[in-house]
């Protein structure tokens, strides 16, 4: 018998492994009419595999200070063996998501698939944009250049516009009067841990949401065919 | 009268038997729950939240050779980045925080303007809106001056 079937009967025996994949995977029965827009969900949880993934091998170079921030950076640009390879998949990576989430919002809305019994798919599903955001502002102020120092400053600016709590608002999100160490240490904690965590467990619940409901059908003639 | 029942003893009296046991040691339950749940949330906000000794207490003092004619120097006034221009008139500090989105003006001293290196706000040497989309002018900061130091606060 070969190997995998060995592990295969090993599992079954004792999870019902082959039941899972046929109920989950094989024989999992999707609308015949669904087309390449029912992808992009998947496609964006890809991508965000593939963000976890090179950011990992990221953290192993980046050193999240002032000081050495940039020069980190440029080590991993410059010197790393494919360095540059892992860093520009990782910030294509994060453009593209946001582009993915987007398309993937307007067909969800054009199809008003999140409709009833799917409004918790999309507040779910928005929390998660939301989040996919705010990773990318946080994401953007690591590399400590100018460009990230400035944008940071004018986007963490953008609170203050608030009457009463604003200021105190930008003082809390940048750590002090204005963008430096605070700022990176705490960024540096919500782009690596807090926000990826939290992204994880709503996806968990977001595709929980999309099995117990199924995936909303296009509305069509035939409604009974499948494949 | 006196024979019958009162109503609002009775109303009192099943209250009364409304805090049984079982409820008394559910609202300890729960209030101790809230206060340690407070216990452990106040610490992380105070963690979180910006240090106030960044404010500082207020004047600062720069030496006047420091800051040659139509030249400028950035510093901290209350952890704010501030500017001192030195003009034939005297010295000018203000908040270099431009009003637009927050970025730090520079002194150019060929245009003799304050210049946002973000979204290209200009301001004169009064800290008025020359160009540029900074809603209101940046904000003076009070200096007096002597033989040796400028004093800015």
């Amino acid at each position: 018998m070969a190997l995998r079937e060995i592990i295969m009967d090993w599992l079954d025996e004792r999870i019902g492994i082959r039941d899972i994949i046929k109920e989950q995977l094989t024989e999992y029965l999707v609308p015949r009419k669904i087309n390449y827009w029912y992808s992009l969900g998947g496609l964006a949880l890809f991508i965000f595999a593939i963000q976890i993934l090179t950011g990992i091998f990221l953290l192993i170079y980046y050193v999240p200070t002032p000081e050495r921030a940039f020069s980190s950076i440029q080590h991993i640009m410059n010197d790393v063996p494919y360095g540059w390879f892992i860093r520009l998949v990782h910030a294509v990576g994060a453009n593209m998501m946001v582009a993915v989430l987007m398309l993937h919002m307007i067909s969800i809305i054009f199809m008003g698939s999140y409709k009833k019994p799917r409004e918790l798919h999309w507040m779910s599903g928005f929390m998660l944009f939301l989040l996919t955001l705010g990773i990318c502002l946080s994401g953007y102020l690591l590399p400590w250049s100018q460009l990230s120092y400035w944008a940071t400053t004018v986007a963490t600016n953008s609170p203050g516009s608030m009457p009463l709590v604003g200021e105190w608002m930008v003082r809390f999100a940048r750590g002090g009067y204005v963008v430096g160490a605070p700022t990176l240490g705490r960024f540096f904690a919500l782009h690596v841990a807090a926000l990826p965590l939290a992204m994880v467990l709503l996806v968990g619940i977001h595709l929980f949401l999309l099995r117990r409901t199924g995936i909303s059908e296009p509305p069509e003639r035939i409604r009974e065919e499948y494949y | 009268m006196a024979k019958k029942s009162n109503p609002d003893l009775e109303s009192i009296l099943s209250e009364e038997a409304a805090l049984s046991r079982r409820n008394f040691l559910g609202i300890c339950l729960k209030t101790s729950g809230l206060i340690a749940t407070v216990s452990i949330i106040y610490p992380l906000f105070r963690y979180t939240s910006p240090l106030l000794e960044e404010e500082g207490g207020g004047k600062v003092e720069i030496d006047v050779k420091e800051v040659p004619l139509w030249k400028s120097k950035l510093f901290a006034y209350r952890g704010r980045p501030s500017i001192l221009v030195h003009t034939p008139e005297g010295f000018v500090a203000f908040n270099a925080i431009c009003t637009h989105l927050g970025c730090v003006v520079k002194w150019r001293e060929s245009l003799k303007q304050f210049v946002c290196p973000c979204h290209a706000g200009k301001f004169n040497i009064k800290g008025e809106v020359l160009a540029g989309p900074p809603p209101s002018p940046l904000e003076l900061l009070p200096v007096s001056e002597t033989p040796e130091k400028v004093i800015v606060g």
